[in-house]
């Protein structure tokens, strides 16, 4: 993606006007606040977290984004 | 505010008790805890790929209704977590200096948006540069240590 040339004003004046839109939405705070609750069971949630520190999920990143250079973090 | 990559969102929804986690946990809980649609669909793709992680092999010996269970949850966020659509970012994103990926100029536009900083698992010299040319912050999170 490349961006166009505009001055930091213009960029600080688009914020503000998506910032106010999305406020005005209610798309800046949460449906609800709370412990985060992940709807799976137990044995799922424990194979997450078997996946996440033993490497496999980055490595399930690493090939997804394989050929994708939009999803790579650079 | 925060906008999270998608390892730490993974980290914070399976509650992976973690040092360097915890704080986050602690700031979804208040509700600050924002993430991209590029880091979610990412972590969905990922999650849910047939291999040799254990997640894969417990989808594969699962019942119709828990696989059923587990993608919902898969395809929907928890409540709590935030996610700006891109109808509201890409006026942001087309905005942005210099020569960015997706995944890059929507996690900046976000974080100009929610005025947040942003939270990452893997240094990125791309995104760490783009925050720095409209002021955001970026945090790595060490979950190694």
């Amino acid at each position: 993606m490349t961006g166009m040339a505009i001055s930091t004003e213009e960029l600080r004046a688009i914020a503000a006007r998506v910032r106010a839109e999305a406020a005005a939405a209610g798309e800046l705070v949460p449906s609800k606040v709370g412990e985060i609750h992940w709807d799976i069971p137990d044995a799922a949630r424990a194979a997450v977290l078997e996946d996440i520190t033993s490497g496999i999920y980055q490595q399930a990143v690493r090939e997804v984004i394989a050929g994708d250079p939009d999803m790579i973090q650079l | 505010l925060i906008v999270v990559d998608d390892l730490l969102l993974l980290h914070i929804v399976a509650r992976r008790t973690h040092p360097a986690v915890d704080s986050y946990v602690a700031s979804a809980a208040r509700g600050d805890v924002f993430t991209t649609g590029s880091w979610y669909w990412r972590l969905a793709r990922a999650i849910t790929r047939p291999g040799r992680g254990v997640f894969s092999q417990y989808l594969g010996t699962s019942s119709a209704d828990e696989r059923l269970r587990v993608g919902a949850a898969v395809e929907n966020l928890p409540h709590g977590l935030g996610v700006l659509s891109l109808r509201r970012l890409v006026p942001i994103m087309a905005a942005l200096p210099g020569q960015l990926n997706l995944l890059t100029a929507e996690a900046v536009a976000a974080a100009i948006v929610l005025a947040a900083s942003i939270a990452v698992t893997t240094r990125s010299n791309l995104l760490t540069q783009a925050a720095a040319a409209v002021n955001v912050s970026v945090e790595l999170v060490d979950l190694h240590s």
